[in-house]
């Protein structure tokens, strides 16, 4: 598809994000929104994981998780009480981090380069897994048919041979999978993952270093996993990719400038956008799936429409260096959004009737929760807040 | 009785005294002398009684009366103080003797007589004239009479059967006349009080009505208050009384019970006239109704005396025309309406008004007619506004603000009587702002706090008051401060929160002064709606929807004050204002919120901080204000923690403003507080702050101002950074005694040149021998190799594995370090500003750092090559300041970097030399003034010239000769000293010319015990010192051991000198 790039206009004057929270020493490479947007978690190349607090911007959690660059974060469990770290040392921790422990965890940033040693949250599991190249791992959360265990999930990490996937339950820490690398294709390298589990079938996006994007459903019992799409949209590796379930989309970026989008169901070929601006670390798309955001190696970070065309919306530049990880805050409110416009003033003054009982924090909270903030972590150790769409 | 009996034993012989007086007086030896004695006597005697609770009764006053009469029958013979004394006993008698048993035959003629008495112009007396103090008597009698009748029903018949009212008009109008044109005040008072003792007395308003527009006119030639004449009070009092009395009896509405008497009583003739009467009272009282609005027009001028019993006193008539006279005096209701509201602004809670309110909650009508007045006030406010008369404002002001208290108390504020309010005082503000800007042509000096730290520290005093927001002039604090109180009573009551909400969505929409208008009105309404609720919450917790709402209110304020203070344009009086009121309303959200705030920190901290920054004192103020309310809601123990604690936000806050190229100054300075109240630990968050600065350097290089500032922030930012633990000097130390140690040049002593030799000697005879043997008996060697040549690798076997250490160790601190040597590094580039300032400021960060930096080599020493072409040509600076800051720099380059300076110190020798050259020069000139050309070379050589000049301009001064010479080459010479000793004493094998041209420079200091240390030390030479020394003849030569003595030796002293 050709790009359809309308004209910048330049009327507005360029976005500032509206804060920046300076804090890691190394690069940040993963971010992620928890608790109702409440939370930020940021990993670095060192292995410090900064647990921020989003409506007063401070650290509640400061601790070094793995001895190496954190590669990628995730949460989990009942009001996201185990966040999940994977670093380049061949573990994956899930450690406990429940509201009240907040207060026993030390606060003093990596930046402060003090010796004083941090205390670190209740590990809960410690997986070994491979972590040779920089693949982060991708978890989904098994739709569990008995309300009162404890939520389960699937965490895919790179497996051993090149280009294979090894697929492990949690908190079980069984292996429920084992994908082969594709036949006939010299993938390289896995690059980026993201699992999805429907009701009975769990879905398999894998990224690989030639620029292929394959997509794996399981197969009947018995039969061995094979991909039931693979499209070489990148001449680069394959950089990140991300899930628009309610498009039926995937979309992946690289190394080069590209952006694809790939269909889940029929087996047409990718739709590119050709960015120009080589090198997009990281794609994420927003919960509503509205939007996407890329963070790219020039230290911008760009939101795009997902449909149609993958309009630029916007270009975020504050970054000096390039910039890593990206992460939106989940749209809280997207019910309301939908809805006529009798209904929103009648909410409207619902929730004016709800905030008058509200204190000050309280109210603060709220609003930051309603923020539709992207996060973006860089190689300057910084991470800029922005309120945008 | 007893009492009676000895009274009458006192009277008795008083009486027939007196009574033998006055018939002799008929006859021709009678005396007025003696009669007046007598009188006397008598008086006297009756005081005595009157001082105690008074025996007398009408018995004893007959008695006593008896003689008087016979005095009274010859009046015409009388003298004036006579009357007097017979009129004030005769005053007596009536008050405490009489009293209401008084007959009415003789009460009609004692009227008749007091009136007499009481005129202008007398008749029937010995002389034409009278005194005052004769009709005061007469009056006071007059009024004792009244007093008198009208304690009986009799008696008042009496005064006002047919045949009495001429005599009763006469009584009347010889009253009025001494009420209005007495002469003395006691006479004025006395006719009041018989006039109102008359009136009480006569009570029916049949009768007075005949009289009453004479009496009303002549009572409003009293009270209207006039400037040649000011009438006392208790007279004022006493006429207001009389008016009200007089338009109560006259025009006061038919009570159905008066009128039933009358009807059911018709018994005798003046029943029947008084019937008759009463049906033309219509006729009348339509008539008389225009007359009394007039008069109450003069008489309610008196609504701003300045006794509140006459403002009172005011009141109740105008109470009685509300109440009393509610049909006949319809058309003066809105006066009395009007001066009754203005009446309460200043007392509240007197009577009337309490009275009135209790009229309003019941009479509709009334209610109704001060909303008209309401109205009616409030569209000529604007008028009254745009006028000159600032006290007529004021009144006005507060008039409208009792009103609405009134109306609002009895529920009768409207949504639209809000909207009328709040625009009529919107404008009304506005035209206050504009004349006082039209008047006050702005003038602002730019004069930035320069230390925005002690500021801070300053304001620990904790001053939580705000002064006036609004500029204004003097005159017109009065009026804005009713404003305000109006303004506040609006808030307070429930119906603001509709107005408010209204204003709200205003302000952002409007410009220029209605903008601030209306941000200050709804300040002031939100503030006192604030307090209200803590008052009710704290008494009952109801209204909760109305608190929630001025919540609401004050949340759209606080958001639109944050954004206004951080507007960077702040270029007029307007924006400061909004500013100021800004800050204001950050305060009250503050104060409100309470602990609550600290999360809202985070937007508001750096906004007050930025005002802080403002070149306006007045802003300065209110920043300091705000930031003291913030610190003690927020719970903070002083302004300096509540920073300190929030450094991270303002880092925020600065980084933004500074990323995105705003230039003004204040986001420097606020930086520049916070590095110095937080200290090394905000560096390593400044990373991309530098390098905003940087930037911001770039682009804006040429504006001297800015680039200082911004370089005093990062010269501050080094002092800080080297504060930091990492730097500690314990590190340093040790790295020192390292460079010293490693090349350190040791002179070979006797016992090793001899060993050497030695060694020579024997390697040659080696070598020899092994030529000799040919077969190598060296095929093997004999010991280790690193055993070998002992004394040259000496050295090595300490300095290369340091040298290995030094490459490996990364810099301490990297992230501190790293911007440190940014910061240097950035200096070259303005070094050779054109501002004399910013050199020096330069080169005194480079000194700051120079230290720290030090610490890692492989970073240091590319810097000093980096800087140093900069530094050294700052040695030719015009600036005498610059030039010693520069060679201070190079002394502390020597010190750290030791022999890497080697060969740059003999580069730019000749620099040196030459800026010591000058300098010599200088000093001497400073110190002889009168140049002589020829001895020029000389003086410049002379190093007994140089230290008198020394001595001369010493700061602590030999007080003997006071040269007054230029410190600056003092300091100069001193920092020259200083890089000499520093470079002899770091930097190993100095050139032998550079050290020897350094003694010959150093010669007026030699005797200073740390030059000669550091000359005779070991990079120095003890022997050319104390041959240098020698010289001058600081020391007396060494006596030469004469049995050593040898010729050769001394002719090779001789040809050294």
């Amino acid at each position: 598809m050709a790009p359809d790039l309308p004209l910048q206009a330049s009327t507005l004057p360029p976005a500032q994000p509206k804060y920046t929270l300076r804090g890691h020493t190394a690069q940040v490479h993963a971010v992620r929104f928890l608790r109702r947007n409440s939370r930020l978690l940021t990993g670095d190349a060192d292995g410090w994981i900064i647990l921020w607090n989003v409506p007063i911007k401070r650290p509640v959690a400061v601790w070094r998780a793995h001895p190496q660059t954190i590669l990628g974060v995730g949460v989990w469990g009942k009001g996201d009480e185990k966040i999940i770290t994977h670093g380049r040392d061949n573990k994956l921790h899930v450690w406990q981090i429940r509201q009240e422990d907040e207060t026993s965890l030390s606060k003093i940033l990596p930046i402060e380069e003090t010796t004083i040693e941090r205390r670190a949250p209740w590990l809960l599991h410690s997986l070994d897994v491979n972590a040779l190249n920089f693949c982060t791992f991708a978890m989904c959360p098994v739709p569990s048919l008995n309300q009162s265990t404890e939520e389960s999930i699937l965490v895919a990490v790179p497996g051993i041979n090149d280009g294979a996937i090894t697929i492990t339950s949690l908190p079980s820490q069984t292996r429920v999978a084992s994908i082969p690398p594709i036949a006939g294709i010299n993938t390289g390298m896995l690059m980026a993952l993201r699992l999805h589990h429907a009701s009975t079938s769990l879905t398999v996006l894998a990224g690989y270093e030639s620029g292929h994007v394959a997509l794996f459903r399981t197969p009947s019992s018995g039969q061995t996993w094979k991909p039931s799409y693979v499209a070489k949209a990148h001449a680069q590796p394959v950089l990140s990719l991300d899930l628009a379930l309610g498009l039926r989309a995937c979309f992946s970026s690289s190394a080069d400038a590209i952006i694809a989008r790939h269909t889940l169901d029929a087996s047409t070929e990718p739709a590119l956008l050709k960015t120009k601006h080589a090198g997009q670390q990281s794609l994420v798309v927003r919960s509503d799936e509205r939007v996407l955001a890329t963070a790219g190696w020039d230290g911008r970070v760009r939101v795009y429409g997902t449909r149609g065309g993958m309009t630029e919306l916007a270009v975020l530049k504050w970054h000096k260096e390039g910039c890593y990880a990206a992460a939106f805050a989940d749209v809280l409110d997207e019910g309301e959004q939908l809805q006529g416009d009798e209904s929103l003033a009648r909410q409207g003054d619902e929730a004016e009737i709800t905030t008058t009982a509200m204190t000050v924090s309280q109210r603060r909270e709220a609003n930051s929760a309603k923020t539709h903030w992207l996060a973006a972590g860089s190689k300057d150790g910084k991470v800029s807040l922005w309120d945008i769409y | 009785m007893d009492d009676r009996q000895q009274a009458f034993q006192k009277l008795k012989p008083a009486c027939v005294a007196l009574s033998r007086t006055a018939l002799a007086l008929s006859g021709p030896k009678g005396s007025v002398a003696d009669l007046t004695q007598d009188l006397e006597s008598l008086r006297t005697i009756l005081n005595s009684f009157t001082a105690r609770s008074s025996p007398l009764d009408e018995k004893l006053a007959d008695y006593v009366f008896f003689p008087l009469s016979q005095v009274l029958k010859q009046s015409q013979k009388l003298s004036l103080t006579c009357l007097e004394i017979t009129l004030e006993v005769l005053a007596v008698l009536i008050e405490n003797g009489w009293r209401q048993h008084i007959q009415h035959a003789l009460a009609a003629q004692m009227l008749i007589l007091c009136t007499l008495l009481a005129g202008e112009k007398p008749t029937g007396l010995s002389t034409e004239k009278t005194t005052n103090e004769l009709r005061t008597t007469a009056l006071r009698c007059l009024c004792f009479l009244f007093r008198a009748l009208a304690g009986t029903h009799e008696g008042r018949r009496g005064v006002t059967a047919e045949s009495a009212v001429p005599q009763l008009g006469q009584t009347i109008s010889t009253t009025l006349d001494a009420l209005v044109d007495g002469a003395s005040l006691e006479l004025q008072v006395a006719a009041s009080r018989a006039l109102h003792a008359l009136a009480d007395t006569v009570g029916d308003g049949d009768v007075l009505a005949s009289f009453l527009p004479g009496v009303v006119s002549k009572l409003t030639r009293v009270l209207a208050p006039q400037t040649k004449q000011r009438r006392n009070h208790a007279v004022l009092i006493e006429c207001l009384e009389i008016t009200s009395v007089l338009l109560k009896a006259v025009l006061g509405n038919p009570s159905p019970t008066s009128s039933a008497h009358k009807r059911s009583a018709p018994v005798n003739g003046s029943g029947v006239r008084s019937e008759s009467k009463s049906r033309n009272g219509d006729g009348y009282q339509t008539e008389a109704s225009p007359h009394v609005l007039s008069a109450l027009q003069q008489i309610c001028r008196l609504r701003g005396h300045d006794r509140e019993d006459v403002r009172a006193a005011l009141g109740d008539l105008c109470v009685t025309v509300l109440q009393d006279c509610s049909t006949s005096l319809a058309t003066s209701r809105a006066l009395a309406l009007g001066t009754l509201v203005f009446l309460s602004t200043d007392s509240p809670r007197m009577w009337p008004v309490i009275e009135l309110e209790n009229m309003l909650q019941t009479d509709t009508g009334l209610l109704a007619l001060l909303q008209e007045l309401f109205h009616d006030q409030l569209q000529s406010l604007v008028q009254t506004m745009m006028g000159a008369d600032e006290y007529l404002k004021t009144q006005k002001i507060q008039h409208l603000s009792a009103a609405y208290g009134m109306l609002d108390r009895c529920g009768a504020t409207t949504t639209l009587l809000m909207r009328a309010i709040a625009k009529a005082l919107d404008d009304s503000v506005v035209i206050v702002l504009q004349s006082s800007t039209l008047k006050s042509s702005q003038t602002i000096s730019i004069e930035p706090i320069q230390s925005l730290d002690l500021a801070i520290q300053d304001s620990d005093s904790m001053r939580t008051s705000f002064g006036s927001a609004l500029v204004l002039q003097r005159g017109q604090e009065q009026v804005m401060a009713s404003i305000e109180s109006f303004i506040e009573s609006l808030g307070r009551s429930p119906a603001s929160t509709h107005y408010s909400i209204d204003v709200a969505g205003k302000i952002r929409m409007s410009h220029g002064d209605a903008k601030i208008s209306q941000f200050w009105t709804a300040y002031s309404m939100v503030k006192a709606a604030m307090s209200n609720d803590q008052v009710t919450n704290t008494m009952l917790t109801t209204y909760e929807t109305d608190s929630a709402n001025s919540i609401d209110f004050l949340e759209e304020l606080y958001s639109f004050s944050l954004d206004a203070l951080t507007s960077s344009v702040t270029a007029t009086a307007q924006d400061q204002m909004i500013q100021g009121l800004a800050l204001r309303t950050v305060a009250l959200r503050a104060q409100t919120a309470g602990l609550d705030f600290r999360a809202e920190l985070v937007d508001a901290l750096y906004p007050i901080l930025h005002t802080l920054a403002s070149p306006t004192p007045a802003l300065q103020q209110d920043s300091i204000v705000a930031l003291n309310i913030v610190t003690a809601a927020c719970g903070y123990p002083s302004t300096s923690a509540l920073i300190i604690e929030n450094f991270d936000y303002l880092t925020n806050a600065v980084a933004l403003k500074l990323n995105t190229f705003d230039v003004s100054p204040q986001a420097p300075q606020v930086l520049l507080m916070m590095l110095r109240l937080a200290g090394p630990g905000l560096l390593p968050y400044m990373e991309d702050t530098v390098e905003s600065i940087f930037a911001a350097l770039e682009s804006y290089h040429g504006y001297a101002t800015l680039v200082e500032l911004l370089f005093r922030v990062l010269g501050v930012m080094a002092e800080e950074g080297i504060k930091a633990p990492a730097f500690a000097s314990p590190n340093k130390g040790l790295l020192e005694n390292v460079y010293v140690k490693e090349e350190q040049w040791q002179p070979m002593t006797m016992a090793k040149l001899m060993s050497t030799l030695r060694d020579r000697a024997a390697e040659r005879d080696s070598l020899e021998s092994a030529e000799n043997d040919e077969c190598g008996h060296q095929a093997f060697p004999r010991e280790p190799w690193a055993a070998g040549p002992t004394t040259e690798n000496e050295d090595d076997d300490s300095a290369p594995p340091l040298n290995d250490t030094d490459v490996e160790v990364p810099p301490p601190a990297p992230k501190i370090y790293a911007l440190l040597l940014k910061i240097t590094t950035l200096t070259q580039h303005f070094l050779p500003s054109a501002s004399p300032s910013l050199r020096t400021s330069l080169l005194s960060l480079i000194r700051t750092s120079i230290p720290a930096i030090a610490l890692h080599d492989n970073s240091f020493l590319p810097l000093i090559n980096t800087l140093w072409p900069e530094i050294v040509s700052r040695l030719d600076d015009e600036e005498v300041h610059v030039r010693t800051a520069a060679l201070e720099v190079i002394a502390l380059l020597c010190e750290h970097a030791s022999s890497f300076m080697r060969s740059r110190i003999t580069v730019s020798w000749p620099t040196i030399k030459d800026l010591h050259r000058r300098l010599v020069a200088d000093l001497v000139k400073t110190v002889a003034p009168v140049p002589k050309s020829g001895a020029r070379e000389n003086v410049e050589t002379d190093p007994k010239a140089v230290s008198r000049a020394l001595a001369l301009t010493k700061p602590s001064g030999s007080s003997a000769v006071a040269v007054y010479a230029d410190s600056s080459l003092r300091l100069l010479w001193d920092a020259l000293v200083g890089f000499l000793l520093a470079m002899v004493r770091s930097t190993p094998s100095l050139d032998p010319d550079v050290f020897d041209e350094t003694l010959e420079m150093l010669k007026p200091v030699l005797d200073r015990a740390d030059v000669r240390e550091a000359l005779e030390g070991p990079n120095g030479n003890a022997d050319a010192v104390w041959l240098i020394r020698l010289r001058t003849s600081a020391m007396m030569p060494p006596t030469v051991p004469r049995a050593i003595a040898i010729e050769g030796a001394g002719l090779h002293w001789a040809e050294v000198h």
